[in-house]
């Protein structure tokens, strides 16, 4: 009876030490990704950094659908944002996508346990989990 | 207190059993909440025609660029404490509550936003929850997984559609959140049974401490697969509308699955990490993500939701979970108008 109550034991505690890593890192992600996000929208809504779309004038626009909005503003899509870091609305949206690493950032921080725990079939889970954001972060989506 | 106060007290007492027990004649009780939500909803449509009968007009752009933000966030932070209060989460509301009483902003930006506020929520409360044992990363992260594939494909074909179409449907979903919220009660936790298929291979089960019983409950859950089948279309749900999933992911987990509600809950939020994010990405990389919004929205919504725990113990969490259920009624009723072109 020992020996299966030990396994058990033990798988309870390699479940725990895999939640304590999640939670760690969602913790401290979301604390530097949230300020972050914050002191940009400060450089923004100050004006103390040139944006690429004025508030005034995005906020008469934001009512169009967003093929209009783009073509009136032209303000640049996902990553073509980061190539214009100098205005402070884009480095708001740095911010933003900051929060989104906090959750990958996450996921991979599992992957040495998993490994280390020999857990294959939940390793293989995390694995298209983490395919899957890098297919939408990077494939071409029509 | 005095006799008349007494007496008119009685007799009031009186006239509402009396009507309980007509309404027990007319209605078999399992109905009457549904009854009541119809009742209400014709009630909100006729109040909200007589409105625009009357002259009155949606919000506009008028005014002061910097009053936009202000007005998000503080919406957002009486969304956060309503959220709480209710016991919901306050991405459910973020998108039908700004559809529904402005036109100001477009959807496709609001949905982009509802995203980042479900999400955004999710990281502040999922931490301490996956840290107690609560939420559970085995049973969440593979639904997860499921859900926000979908999720990616409900996000570009939410892009694709007409926005009356994207309107009229937000109105369904909304009405159709408001009718669970009404109708669905918890179900007791499935006996144990031994692993079998995916539970096995996935080694999904947990415990948990029940504080309120001191207990250690130990779960597992059962029909795996119905549930991730469910949850795909919970994700396609979620990345359309930019609504959290909550309000569906806790039925499926609980009803379905049989886990504890305790756990469904706080699990809900695991799958919250990986699903809004993945729809988030396909709005981000369309160009959808406006910072003056979406930031805003987040802080209101975090600041809300510290406020509304404050208050927990003053509210009367049935009389709220009405209110937030009448919002829902009335921005699902103003979707539906809006996508009908009425």
């Amino acid at each position: 009876m020992k020996a299966p109550a030990a396994a058990r034991d033990n798988r309870a505690q390699q479940r725990a030490a895999l939640q304590r890593r999640v939670a760690q890192v969602e913790r401290w992600g979301t604390r530097v990704a949230l300020t972050f996000a914050i002191g940009a929208l400060a450089l923004y809504m100050t004006g103390a950094l040139a944006p690429y779309v004025p508030a005034a004038r995005l906020v008469t626009l934001w009512g169009e659908d967003l093929s209009t909005f783009r073509a009136q503003t032209g303000l640049p899509a996902g990553w073509d944002s980061f190539r214009h870091l100098r205005h402070s609305d884009m480095i708001a949206i740095a911010g933003i996508v900051s929060l989104i690493l906090v959750t990958i950032l996450a996921y991979v921080a599992l992957l040495p346990q998993l490994v280390r725990q020999r857990d294959w079939a939940f390793l293989v889970v995390v694995l298209l989990q983490l395919a899957v954001f890098l297919a939408v972060a990077l494939l071409p989506l029509g | 207190m005095s006799v008349y106060s007494c007496r008119i007290g009685t007799v009031a007492s009186a006239k509402a059993s009396a009507m309980a027990r007509v309404a027990a004649r007319i209605m078999p009780h399992r109905w009457r909440p549904a009854a009541l939500v119809f009742a209400g909803a014709a009630c909100v449509l006729i109040a909200d025609r007589a409105v625009l009968a009357a002259g009155g007009a949606p919000l506009d752009a008028s005014g002061p660029w910097w009053l936009w933000p202000l007005l998000v966030f503080l919406v957002c932070a009486a969304l956060g404490v309503l959220a709480v209060l209710g016991g919901i989460g306050g991405s459910v509301m973020f998108v039908p509550v700004l559809t529904g009483f402005t036109s100001v902003i477009h959807i496709d930006f609001l949905r982009a936003a509802g995203l980042m506020v479900a999400f955004t929520g999710a990281l502040a409360a999922a931490p301490s929850l996956i840290r107690q044992g609560l939420a559970n990363i085995r049973l969440g992260m593979p639904a997860a997984l499921i859900a926000s594939v979908t999720a990616i494909a409900g996000a570009m074909v939410g892009l694709a559609m007409p926005s009356n179409l994207v309107q009229l449907s937000l109105g369904l979903i909304v009405l159709a959140m408001a009718f669970f919220m009404v109708l669905v009660r918890p179900t007791r936790v499935a006996p144990e049974s031994a692993p079998r298929g995916l539970t096995r291979l996935l080694r999904i089960e947990g415990y948990y401490r029940d504080v309120e019983r001191n207990l250690r409950v130990t779960w597992r859950p059962r029909r795996a697969g119905a549930g991730l089948a469910l949850f795909s279309l919970v994700g396609v749900m979620g990345g359309m509308f930019g609504v959290g999933s909550g309000w569906a992911n806790v039925p499926v987990f609980n009803l379905v699955m049989g886990v504890p509600l305790k756990v469904a809950v706080a699990t809900s939020q695991v799958l919250m990490l990986a699903v809004a994010p993945t729809a988030a990405l396909v709005y981000f990389r369309h160009g959808a993500m406006l910072p003056l919004l979406v930031i805003p929205a987040v802080l209101g919504m975090t600041i809300g939701a510290r406020i509304g725990a404050r208050l927990l113990f003053l509210a009367r969490p049935a009389l709220i979970r009405k209110l937030v259920i009448a919002i829902l009624i009335f921005a699902g009723l103003r979707a539906l108008t809006r996508g009908l072109g009425l």
